[in-house]
Protein backbone atom coordinates (compact mmCIF):
# COMPACT_ATOMS: atom_id res chain seq x y z
CA UNK A 1 0.00 0.00 0.00
CA UNK A 2 1.24 3.42 -1.22
CA UNK A 3 1.19 6.02 1.81
CA UNK A 4 1.19 9.66 1.20
CA UNK A 5 4.45 11.29 2.82
CA UNK A 6 4.38 13.43 5.01
CA UNK A 7 4.86 16.47 2.74
CA UNK A 8 1.59 15.41 0.69
CA UNK A 9 -0.30 15.56 3.81
CA UNK A 10 0.66 18.83 4.69
CA UNK A 11 0.19 19.80 1.46
CA UNK A 12 -3.59 18.54 1.79
CA UNK A 13 -4.53 20.21 4.67
CA UNK A 14 -3.05 23.33 3.72
CA UNK A 15 -5.19 22.89 0.79
CA UNK A 16 -2.06 22.93 -2.01
CA UNK A 17 -2.78 20.16 -3.93
CA UNK A 18 -4.35 19.99 -7.32
CA UNK A 19 -7.26 17.84 -8.63
CA UNK A 20 -5.29 14.57 -9.18
CA UNK A 21 -3.16 14.87 -6.46
CA UNK A 22 -6.25 15.62 -4.27
CA UNK A 23 -8.01 12.51 -5.09
CA UNK A 24 -5.41 10.02 -4.84
CA UNK A 25 -4.39 11.37 -1.61
CA UNK A 26 -7.64 11.42 0.00
CA UNK A 27 -7.77 7.36 -1.38
CA UNK A 28 -5.07 6.79 0.63
CA UNK A 29 -5.76 8.26 3.53
CA UNK A 30 -8.94 6.63 4.18
CA UNK A 31 -7.27 3.30 3.66
CA UNK A 32 -4.29 3.94 6.37
CA UNK A 33 -5.33 4.36 9.98
CA UNK A 34 -1.81 5.70 10.99
CA UNK A 35 -1.81 8.40 7.86
CA UNK A 36 -5.74 9.39 9.62
CA UNK A 37 -3.87 10.15 12.74
CA UNK A 38 -1.52 12.40 11.13
CA UNK A 39 -3.82 13.79 9.42
CA UNK A 40 -5.25 15.11 12.48
CA UNK A 41 -2.39 16.19 13.88
CA UNK A 42 -1.59 18.25 11.05
CA UNK A 43 -5.25 19.48 11.30
CA UNK A 44 -4.95 20.53 15.33
CA UNK A 45 -1.75 22.43 14.30
CA UNK A 46 -2.98 24.41 12.00
CA UNK A 47 -5.94 25.26 14.22
CA UNK A 48 -3.57 26.15 17.04
CA UNK A 49 -1.12 28.41 14.77
CA UNK A 50 -4.38 30.30 13.86
CA UNK A 51 -5.72 29.95 17.15
CA UNK A 52 -8.90 28.56 16.28
CA UNK A 53 -8.85 25.75 18.97
CA UNK A 54 -12.23 25.71 21.05
CA UNK A 55 -11.76 26.23 24.99
CA UNK A 56 -12.44 23.02 25.85
CA UNK A 57 -11.30 19.83 23.56
CA UNK A 58 -12.89 16.68 23.28
CA UNK A 59 -10.19 14.67 22.28
CA UNK A 60 -12.10 11.39 21.41
CA UNK A 61 -15.19 13.53 19.16
CA UNK A 62 -13.73 12.17 16.09
CA UNK A 63 -13.12 8.50 17.15
CA UNK A 64 -17.05 8.52 18.70
CA UNK A 65 -18.03 10.55 15.21
CA UNK A 66 -17.13 7.43 13.38
CA UNK A 67 -18.44 4.97 15.98
CA UNK A 68 -21.85 6.36 15.37
CA UNK A 69 -21.09 6.31 12.01
CA UNK A 70 -20.75 2.75 11.61
CA UNK A 71 -23.34 2.19 13.66
CA UNK A 72 -25.68 3.59 11.27
CA UNK A 73 -27.47 1.35 9.13
CA UNK A 74 -26.38 0.33 5.53
CA UNK A 75 -28.22 2.27 3.10
CA UNK A 76 -29.17 0.14 -0.29
CA UNK A 77 -28.16 1.91 -2.99
CA UNK A 78 -25.69 2.12 -5.99
CA UNK A 79 -22.39 1.78 -5.11
CA UNK A 80 -20.56 5.26 -4.95
CA UNK A 81 -17.68 6.64 -5.90
CA UNK A 82 -14.75 7.36 -3.22
CA UNK A 83 -15.15 10.59 -3.62
CA UNK A 84 -18.94 10.68 -2.66
CA UNK A 85 -18.30 8.57 0.33
CA UNK A 86 -16.22 12.06 1.46
CA UNK A 87 -19.91 13.64 1.21
CA UNK A 88 -21.29 10.89 3.29
CA UNK A 89 -18.74 11.44 6.39
CA UNK A 90 -19.22 14.65 5.88
CA UNK A 91 -22.96 14.59 5.78
CA UNK A 92 -22.65 12.08 8.92
CA UNK A 93 -20.26 14.73 10.60
CA UNK A 94 -22.67 17.53 10.42
CA UNK A 95 -25.24 15.48 12.06
CA UNK A 96 -23.37 14.66 14.95
CA UNK A 97 -22.16 18.34 15.12
CA UNK A 98 -25.88 19.20 15.03
CA UNK A 99 -26.87 16.70 17.92
CA UNK A 100 -23.66 17.85 19.86
CA UNK A 101 -24.83 21.68 19.89
CA UNK A 102 -28.19 20.10 21.27
CA UNK A 103 -26.09 18.21 23.81
CA UNK A 104 -24.01 21.40 24.98
CA UNK A 105 -28.02 23.06 25.23
CA UNK A 106 -27.62 20.57 28.54
CA UNK A 107 -31.16 19.63 28.39
CA UNK A 108 -32.79 16.20 28.29
CA UNK A 109 -35.71 15.11 26.20
CA UNK A 110 -38.53 13.49 28.13
CA UNK A 111 -41.17 13.66 25.42
CA UNK A 112 -41.17 9.83 24.88
CA UNK A 113 -42.28 8.70 28.06
CA UNK A 114 -44.62 11.27 28.08
CA UNK A 115 -46.25 10.85 24.82
CA UNK A 116 -46.54 6.77 25.30
CA UNK A 117 -48.15 7.93 28.67
CA UNK A 118 -50.93 9.85 26.81
CA UNK A 119 -51.64 8.39 24.01
CA UNK A 120 -55.51 8.00 23.65
CA UNK A 121 -57.31 5.61 22.12
CA UNK A 122 -57.45 6.38 18.08
CA UNK A 123 -60.48 8.52 17.21
CA UNK A 124 -61.53 7.92 13.77
CA UNK A 125 -64.38 9.90 12.49
CA UNK A 126 -65.46 11.60 9.63
CA UNK A 127 -64.07 15.30 9.16
CA UNK A 128 -66.89 17.73 10.11
CA UNK A 129 -66.52 20.74 12.03
CA UNK A 130 -68.70 21.85 15.22
CA UNK A 131 -71.56 20.57 15.36
CA UNK A 132 -70.03 17.26 16.28
CA UNK A 133 -71.94 14.17 15.06
CA UNK A 134 -73.42 11.64 17.33
CA UNK A 135 -71.16 9.10 16.42
CA UNK A 136 -67.94 12.20 17.40
CA UNK A 137 -69.88 12.93 20.34
CA UNK A 138 -69.28 9.45 21.52
CA UNK A 139 -65.79 9.19 20.68
CA UNK A 140 -65.21 12.35 22.37
CA UNK A 141 -66.93 11.26 25.09
CA UNK A 142 -64.58 8.07 25.57
CA UNK A 143 -61.37 9.68 25.10
CA UNK A 144 -62.37 12.37 27.53
CA UNK A 145 -62.99 9.35 30.09
CA UNK A 146 -59.85 8.00 29.35
CA UNK A 147 -57.86 11.49 29.46
CA UNK A 148 -59.53 11.99 32.68
CA UNK A 149 -58.38 8.18 34.12
CA UNK A 150 -54.76 10.26 32.27
CA UNK A 151 -55.07 13.26 33.63
CA UNK A 152 -52.80 13.17 37.07
CA UNK A 153 -50.25 11.31 35.25
CA UNK A 154 -50.25 14.18 32.39
CA UNK A 155 -49.89 16.72 35.04
CA UNK A 156 -47.76 15.29 37.55
CA UNK A 157 -44.58 14.95 35.49
CA UNK A 158 -44.62 18.84 34.47
CA UNK A 159 -45.13 20.09 38.40
CA UNK A 160 -42.92 17.53 39.61
CA UNK A 161 -39.49 18.03 37.63
CA UNK A 162 -37.40 20.87 37.42
CA UNK A 163 -39.51 23.49 39.64
CA UNK A 164 -38.50 20.97 42.53
CA UNK A 165 -36.39 22.53 45.30
CA UNK A 166 -38.42 25.59 44.95
CA UNK A 167 -41.76 24.54 45.23
CA UNK A 168 -41.92 21.84 47.91
CA UNK A 169 -45.06 23.20 49.24
CA UNK A 170 -47.14 22.55 46.19
CA UNK A 171 -50.01 20.08 45.32
CA UNK A 172 -50.11 18.42 42.65
CA UNK A 173 -51.86 20.16 39.55
CA UNK A 174 -55.77 19.93 40.21
CA UNK A 175 -57.87 18.47 37.49
CA UNK A 176 -60.18 20.89 37.77
CA UNK A 177 -57.70 23.58 37.35
CA UNK A 178 -57.58 22.41 33.62
CA UNK A 179 -60.14 24.05 32.66
CA UNK A 180 -59.35 27.62 34.29
CA UNK A 181 -55.92 27.57 32.80
CA UNK A 182 -57.20 26.92 29.38
CA UNK A 183 -59.75 29.84 30.02
CA UNK A 184 -56.97 31.91 31.51
CA UNK A 185 -55.00 31.44 28.39
CA UNK A 186 -57.91 31.84 26.26
CA UNK A 187 -59.01 35.31 27.48
CA UNK A 188 -55.96 36.91 28.92
CA UNK A 189 -53.02 35.61 27.11
CA UNK A 190 -49.83 36.14 28.12
CA UNK A 191 -47.87 39.08 28.42
CA UNK A 192 -47.85 39.61 24.25
CA UNK A 193 -43.90 40.52 24.17
CA UNK A 194 -43.47 37.08 24.03
CA UNK A 195 -45.38 36.58 20.59
CA UNK A 196 -46.22 33.29 19.89
CA UNK A 197 -44.85 31.38 22.35
CA UNK A 198 -48.06 30.35 23.39
CA UNK A 199 -48.61 28.64 19.72
CA UNK A 200 -45.40 27.04 20.69
CA UNK A 201 -46.59 25.48 24.07
CA UNK A 202 -49.37 23.97 22.06
CA UNK A 203 -46.95 22.03 19.48
CA UNK A 204 -44.11 21.44 21.72
CA UNK A 205 -46.50 20.35 24.23
CA UNK A 206 -49.42 18.07 23.57
CA UNK A 207 -50.80 18.23 27.26
CA UNK A 208 -52.47 21.76 26.99
CA UNK A 209 -54.42 20.96 24.11
CA UNK A 210 -55.65 17.33 26.09
CA UNK A 211 -56.55 19.62 28.49
CA UNK A 212 -59.02 21.58 26.29
CA UNK A 213 -60.52 18.19 24.92
CA UNK A 214 -61.07 17.11 28.47
CA UNK A 215 -62.87 20.31 29.26
CA UNK A 216 -65.27 19.91 26.70
CA UNK A 217 -67.16 17.54 28.78
CA UNK B 1 -43.26 36.62 16.48
CA UNK B 2 -45.39 39.09 18.53
CA UNK B 3 -47.73 39.05 16.03
CA UNK B 4 -50.98 38.62 18.33
CA UNK B 5 -52.08 42.75 18.71
CA UNK B 6 -54.87 43.96 16.60
CA UNK B 7 -53.83 45.42 13.38
CA UNK B 8 -55.84 48.54 14.35
CA UNK B 9 -53.87 49.41 17.44
CA UNK B 10 -51.02 49.48 15.76
CA UNK B 11 -51.17 53.13 13.96
CA UNK B 12 -52.64 55.41 16.92
CA UNK B 13 -50.18 53.53 19.13
CA UNK B 14 -47.48 55.36 17.06
CA UNK B 15 -48.62 58.30 17.08
CA UNK B 16 -49.66 58.00 20.78
CA UNK B 17 -46.19 57.05 21.07
CA UNK B 18 -44.01 59.93 19.38
CA UNK B 19 -46.52 62.02 21.14
CA UNK B 20 -45.66 61.07 24.63
CA UNK B 21 -41.95 60.40 23.82
CA UNK B 22 -40.80 63.26 25.99
CA UNK B 23 -41.91 62.06 29.39
CA UNK B 24 -39.55 59.38 29.01
CA UNK B 25 -35.97 59.51 29.76
CA UNK B 26 -33.18 58.83 26.90
CA UNK B 27 -32.14 55.74 27.88
CA UNK B 28 -35.91 54.61 28.42
CA UNK B 29 -36.50 55.60 24.96
CA UNK B 30 -33.75 53.69 23.26
CA UNK B 31 -35.20 50.73 24.97
CA UNK B 32 -38.83 51.59 24.36
CA UNK B 33 -37.60 52.05 20.37
CA UNK B 34 -36.33 48.95 20.52
CA UNK B 35 -39.90 47.41 21.87
CA UNK B 36 -42.10 49.43 19.92
CA UNK B 37 -39.83 48.07 16.61
CA UNK B 38 -40.42 44.59 17.54
CA UNK B 39 -44.05 44.87 18.05
CA UNK B 40 -44.46 46.46 14.70
CA UNK B 41 -42.02 43.85 13.09
CA UNK B 42 -44.76 41.13 12.55
CA UNK B 43 -46.70 43.33 10.64
CA UNK B 44 -45.05 43.69 7.73
CA UNK B 45 -41.90 41.12 8.09
CA UNK B 46 -42.26 37.62 6.37
CA UNK B 47 -39.63 35.22 7.48
CA UNK B 48 -39.39 31.50 8.09
CA UNK B 49 -37.10 29.67 10.19
CA UNK B 50 -36.25 26.73 13.45
CA UNK B 51 -37.50 27.98 16.78
CA UNK B 52 -36.06 25.91 19.74
CA UNK B 53 -38.14 26.04 22.61
CA UNK B 54 -37.26 25.00 25.89
CA UNK B 55 -39.41 24.63 29.11
CA UNK B 56 -38.92 22.49 32.42
CA UNK B 57 -35.82 21.17 30.97
CA UNK B 58 -37.24 19.97 27.68
CA UNK B 59 -36.53 21.11 24.56
CA UNK B 60 -38.61 20.99 21.04
CA UNK B 61 -37.54 22.68 17.96
CA UNK B 62 -40.57 23.69 15.53
CA UNK B 63 -40.44 25.34 11.94
CA UNK B 64 -41.55 28.65 12.20
CA UNK B 65 -43.32 30.48 9.19
CA UNK B 66 -44.61 34.05 9.45
CA UNK B 67 -46.48 36.12 6.66
CA UNK B 68 -48.08 39.63 6.89
CA UNK B 69 -49.36 41.32 4.26
CA UNK B 70 -52.45 43.30 3.02
CA UNK B 71 -54.34 40.31 2.92
CA UNK B 72 -53.58 39.33 6.68
CA UNK B 73 -51.22 37.41 8.73
CA UNK B 74 -50.58 34.06 8.62
CA UNK B 75 -48.60 31.66 10.70
CA UNK B 76 -47.41 27.84 10.85
CA UNK B 77 -45.55 26.26 13.54
CA UNK B 78 -44.95 22.60 13.04
CA UNK B 79 -42.57 19.92 15.26
CA UNK B 80 -39.76 19.06 13.88
CA UNK B 81 -39.05 16.17 16.37
CA UNK B 82 -41.04 13.36 17.07
CA UNK B 83 -45.30 13.50 16.52
CA UNK B 84 -45.64 16.32 14.03
CA UNK B 85 -47.81 18.29 15.77
CA UNK B 86 -48.91 22.06 13.99
CA UNK B 87 -50.60 25.14 14.26
CA UNK B 88 -52.13 26.57 11.69
CA UNK B 89 -53.20 30.02 12.23
CA UNK B 90 -54.66 32.80 9.90
CA UNK B 91 -55.32 36.27 11.68
CA UNK B 92 -57.64 34.96 15.15
CA UNK B 93 -58.47 31.36 13.04
CA UNK B 94 -56.57 29.18 14.74
CA UNK B 95 -56.29 25.46 13.97
CA UNK B 96 -54.23 22.83 15.85
CA UNK B 97 -53.39 19.39 14.39
CA UNK B 98 -52.53 16.65 16.91
CA UNK B 99 -51.68 13.44 14.04
CA UNK B 100 -50.94 11.55 17.37
CA UNK B 101 -54.46 11.54 18.47
CA UNK B 102 -56.14 12.29 15.41
CA UNK B 103 -57.78 15.53 16.36
CA UNK B 104 -58.01 18.58 15.15
CA UNK B 105 -58.59 22.09 17.15
CA UNK B 106 -60.09 24.92 15.78
CA UNK B 107 -60.13 27.89 17.67
CA UNK B 108 -60.88 31.74 17.06
CA UNK B 109 -58.63 34.30 19.55
CA UNK B 110 -60.32 37.46 20.94
CA UNK B 111 -58.52 40.39 20.64
CA UNK B 112 -61.11 42.84 21.44
CA UNK B 113 -60.97 44.23 25.35
CA UNK B 114 -57.49 42.50 26.31
CA UNK B 115 -55.20 44.70 27.91
CA UNK B 116 -52.70 45.51 24.78
CA UNK B 117 -49.61 45.88 25.98
CA UNK B 118 -48.61 47.73 22.87
CA UNK B 119 -50.54 50.04 24.13
CA UNK B 120 -48.48 50.51 27.60
CA UNK B 121 -45.36 50.11 26.16
CA UNK B 122 -46.24 53.13 23.83
CA UNK B 123 -48.03 55.57 26.31
CA UNK B 124 -47.50 57.37 29.37
CA UNK B 125 -48.01 53.84 30.61
CA UNK B 126 -44.13 53.20 30.12
CA UNK B 127 -43.50 55.27 32.75
CA UNK B 128 -46.14 53.49 35.22
CA UNK B 129 -44.48 50.10 33.80
CA UNK B 130 -41.00 51.53 34.76
CA UNK B 131 -42.80 51.94 38.45
CA UNK B 132 -42.77 48.10 38.62
CA UNK B 133 -39.94 46.61 35.99
CA UNK B 134 -37.01 48.04 35.25
CA UNK B 135 -35.99 48.43 31.49
CA UNK B 136 -32.00 47.78 30.37
CA UNK B 137 -30.92 48.03 27.23
CA UNK B 138 -27.84 45.75 26.87
CA UNK B 139 -25.25 44.52 24.77
CA UNK B 140 -25.29 42.96 21.41
CA UNK B 141 -25.41 39.42 21.09
CA UNK B 142 -25.60 37.13 17.54
CA UNK B 143 -28.49 34.87 17.52
CA UNK B 144 -29.47 32.57 15.16
CA UNK B 145 -26.16 34.15 13.02
CA UNK B 146 -27.38 37.59 13.40
CA UNK B 147 -26.98 40.75 15.33
CA UNK B 148 -29.55 41.02 18.41
CA UNK B 149 -30.32 43.50 20.85
CA UNK B 150 -30.48 42.39 24.57
CA UNK B 151 -33.58 43.98 26.36
CA UNK B 152 -33.51 42.94 29.88
CA UNK B 153 -37.48 43.75 31.68
CA UNK B 154 -36.75 42.92 35.62
CA UNK B 155 -39.16 43.22 37.96
CA UNK B 156 -38.36 45.35 40.83
CA UNK B 157 -39.97 42.66 43.56
CA UNK B 158 -40.99 39.34 43.88
CA UNK B 159 -44.64 39.76 42.92
CA UNK B 160 -44.07 39.38 38.66
CA UNK B 161 -41.62 37.41 36.29
CA UNK B 162 -38.62 39.20 34.61
CA UNK B 163 -37.96 38.48 30.70
CA UNK B 164 -34.93 39.02 28.70
CA UNK B 165 -35.02 39.51 24.41
CA UNK B 166 -33.19 39.50 21.89
CA UNK B 167 -34.16 41.56 19.25
CA UNK B 168 -32.90 41.46 15.45
CA UNK B 169 -30.76 44.55 14.85
CA UNK B 170 -31.76 45.15 11.61
CA UNK B 171 -35.75 43.66 11.15
CA UNK B 172 -36.59 43.82 14.79
CA UNK B 173 -37.93 40.59 14.77
CA UNK B 174 -37.87 38.89 18.30
CA UNK B 175 -35.00 36.08 17.97
CA UNK B 176 -34.88 34.97 21.41
CA UNK B 177 -37.10 35.35 24.83
CA UNK B 178 -36.43 33.99 28.00
CA UNK B 179 -38.79 34.40 30.96
CA UNK B 180 -37.37 34.72 34.23
CA UNK B 181 -38.39 33.61 38.07
CA UNK B 182 -37.69 35.77 41.15
CA UNK B 183 -34.24 34.67 40.77
CA UNK B 184 -33.72 35.60 37.46
CA UNK B 185 -33.61 32.08 36.09
CA UNK B 186 -35.02 31.02 32.81
CA UNK B 187 -38.13 29.33 33.23
CA UNK B 188 -39.03 29.45 29.53
CA UNK B 189 -36.73 29.76 26.52
CA UNK B 190 -37.71 30.08 22.91
CA UNK B 191 -34.98 30.67 20.62
CA UNK B 192 -34.48 30.94 16.70
CA UNK B 193 -31.44 28.42 15.70
CA UNK B 194 -31.79 29.97 12.43
CA UNK B 195 -34.31 32.23 10.01
CA UNK B 196 -34.17 34.05 6.93
CA UNK B 197 -36.53 37.09 6.08
CA UNK B 198 -37.65 36.70 2.98
CA UNK B 199 -39.56 39.08 0.10
CA UNK B 200 -42.50 36.54 -0.01
CA UNK B 201 -43.73 33.43 1.54
CA UNK B 202 -44.47 30.64 -1.20
CA UNK B 203 -48.57 29.77 -0.49
CA UNK B 204 -47.01 25.57 -0.29
CA UNK B 205 -44.80 26.65 3.07
CA UNK B 206 -48.23 27.63 4.52
CA UNK B 207 -50.08 24.96 3.90
CA UNK B 208 -50.70 22.09 6.71
CA UNK B 209 -48.89 19.63 6.24
CA UNK B 210 -51.82 17.25 7.66
CA UNK B 211 -54.97 17.27 5.68
CA UNK B 212 -57.04 16.42 9.00
CA UNK B 213 -58.80 13.81 7.01
CA UNK B 214 -60.26 10.83 9.67
CA UNK B 215 -59.35 13.10 12.36
CA UNK B 216 -61.55 14.31 14.89
CA UNK B 217 -62.56 17.90 15.01
CA UNK B 218 -63.47 20.19 17.52
CA UNK B 219 -64.55 23.71 17.33
CA UNK B 220 -64.38 25.92 20.44
CA UNK B 221 -67.55 27.46 21.07
CA UNK B 222 -67.95 31.13 20.78
CA UNK B 223 -68.16 33.66 23.30
CA UNK B 224 -71.16 34.98 22.68
CA UNK B 225 -72.48 34.25 26.36
CA UNK B 226 -69.67 36.38 27.31
CA UNK B 227 -71.39 39.41 29.49
CA UNK B 228 -69.13 42.31 31.00
CA UNK B 229 -69.53 42.84 34.76
CA UNK B 230 -70.54 46.75 36.20
CA UNK B 231 -71.31 45.76 39.46
CA UNK B 232 -69.63 42.96 41.30
CA UNK B 233 -70.56 41.04 44.71
CA UNK B 234 -66.47 40.71 44.53
CA UNK B 235 -64.13 42.82 45.80
CA UNK B 236 -60.44 42.43 45.91
CA UNK B 237 -58.40 44.72 48.57
CA UNK B 238 -55.86 45.34 48.40
CA UNK B 239 -54.68 44.21 45.12
CA UNK B 240 -51.29 42.93 44.35
CA UNK B 241 -49.13 46.25 44.10
CA UNK B 242 -48.99 47.35 40.45
CA UNK B 243 -51.66 45.23 39.29
CA UNK B 244 -55.49 46.79 38.12
CA UNK B 245 -58.27 45.10 37.24
CA UNK B 246 -58.53 45.06 33.41
CA UNK B 247 -61.60 43.57 33.22
CA UNK B 248 -64.47 41.92 34.56
CA UNK B 249 -66.84 39.52 32.82
CA UNK B 250 -69.38 36.63 33.26
CA UNK B 251 -68.83 33.22 30.93
CA UNK B 252 -69.18 29.92 31.14
CA UNK B 253 -65.53 28.10 31.33
CA UNK B 254 -65.17 25.00 29.18
CA UNK B 255 -67.08 22.01 30.68
CA UNK B 256 -68.70 24.16 33.47
CA UNK B 257 -72.69 24.01 33.81
CA UNK B 258 -72.80 27.37 35.73
CA UNK B 259 -71.36 30.74 34.52
CA UNK B 260 -67.94 32.12 36.06
CA UNK B 261 -67.14 35.89 37.03
CA UNK B 262 -64.24 36.29 35.50
CA UNK B 263 -61.61 39.02 36.36
CA UNK B 264 -58.56 39.72 34.61
CA UNK B 265 -55.46 41.52 36.41
CA UNK B 266 -52.76 43.34 34.80
CA UNK B 267 -49.74 44.88 35.17
CA UNK B 268 -49.31 45.86 31.90
CA UNK B 269 -47.00 42.88 31.38
CA UNK B 270 -48.27 39.97 33.51
CA UNK B 271 -51.79 39.22 33.59
CA UNK B 272 -53.97 37.11 36.27
CA UNK B 273 -57.51 35.72 35.85
CA UNK B 274 -59.65 35.41 39.39
CA UNK B 275 -62.60 32.93 38.50
CA UNK B 276 -65.44 33.00 41.30
CA UNK B 277 -67.96 30.05 40.52
CA UNK B 278 -70.45 28.48 42.51
CA UNK B 279 -69.24 25.25 43.02
CA UNK B 280 -71.85 22.50 42.28
CA UNK B 281 -70.08 19.79 43.63
CA UNK B 282 -68.51 19.93 46.70
CA UNK B 283 -66.07 17.01 45.32
CA UNK B 284 -64.30 19.19 43.33
CA UNK B 285 -63.66 21.79 45.26
CA UNK B 286 -60.14 23.01 45.57
CA UNK B 287 -58.07 24.33 48.15
CA UNK B 288 -54.32 25.76 48.06
CA UNK B 289 -51.52 26.08 45.65
CA UNK B 290 -50.80 24.42 42.50
CA UNK B 291 -48.40 24.58 39.43
CA UNK B 292 -48.08 23.92 36.02
CA UNK B 293 -45.72 24.49 33.90
CA UNK B 294 -45.27 28.85 34.34
CA UNK B 295 -48.11 29.40 35.58
CA UNK B 296 -49.01 28.95 39.12
CA UNK B 297 -52.97 28.61 40.51
CA UNK B 298 -54.46 28.95 44.00
CA UNK B 299 -57.95 28.09 44.84
CA UNK B 300 -59.99 29.03 48.22
CA UNK B 301 -63.53 28.46 49.29
CA UNK B 302 -65.92 31.37 50.18
CA UNK B 303 -69.74 31.39 50.44
CA UNK B 304 -69.98 28.26 48.65
CA UNK B 305 -67.91 30.05 46.13
CA UNK B 306 -65.15 28.27 44.23
CA UNK B 307 -62.27 30.87 43.82
CA UNK B 308 -59.04 30.39 41.62
CA UNK B 309 -56.58 32.35 41.09
CA UNK B 310 -54.10 31.97 37.98
CA UNK B 311 -51.29 32.93 36.02
CA UNK B 312 -47.88 33.03 35.06
CA UNK B 313 -46.22 34.88 38.09
CA UNK B 314 -44.94 34.09 41.01
CA UNK B 315 -46.96 30.99 43.84
CA UNK B 316 -46.75 33.92 46.36
CA UNK B 317 -48.38 36.61 43.69
CA UNK B 318 -51.72 33.95 43.46
CA UNK B 319 -51.52 33.28 47.09
CA UNK B 320 -51.63 36.88 48.14
CA UNK B 321 -54.34 37.64 45.68
CA UNK B 322 -56.80 34.64 46.83
CA UNK B 323 -56.49 36.16 50.05
CA UNK B 324 -57.45 39.29 49.89
CA UNK B 325 -60.72 38.68 48.10
CA UNK B 326 -63.92 39.64 49.98
CA UNK B 327 -67.38 39.07 49.38
CA UNK B 328 -68.44 42.80 49.70
CA UNK B 329 -72.34 42.08 49.56
CA UNK B 330 -71.66 39.81 52.43
CA UNK B 331 -70.62 41.94 54.50
CA UNK B 332 -72.68 44.92 53.52
CA UNK B 333 -75.93 42.61 54.55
Amino acid sequence: MINPSDERLSALVDGELDEQEYQSTVVELLACGENCKTWGRYHLIGDTLKRNLPKGMDYHFSSRVMAALDDEPTVLAPPSPVKSSWGQRAAGLAVAASVAVVAVLGVQLMYQQDEQTLMPPRAQAPTQLSPLSRQQQNIARATQQSLRDNIQTVIQPQSSTTMGDTRKSIKQFHPRLNRYLVDHNQQAPRAAVQGMIPYARIVAYPNSHRILIQAQK
Amino acid sequence: MSSFFSTRLLLPTFIFATCLSGVVQAADQATLNVLMRMQTASQNINYHGTLVFLQNGQVQSMRVVHKADETGRFERLINLNGVAREVVRKDNLVICYMPDSKEVMVSRQKFEGDINVLIQLAGNDFTELQKNYEFTLESMERIAGREARRVLIQPKDNLRYGYRLWVDDKKSILLKSDLLNERGESLEQAMFADIAVVDRIPENLLQPTSTGDGFTWYERESDKNTSMILDSEWKIEPLPKGFTVSSRFRHHILGSSVPSEHWVLSDGLANISVYFEKFTDAQEAFEGVSSMGVANAFGILNEEYQITVIGEVPAGTVEQLAHSVVFASGVEK
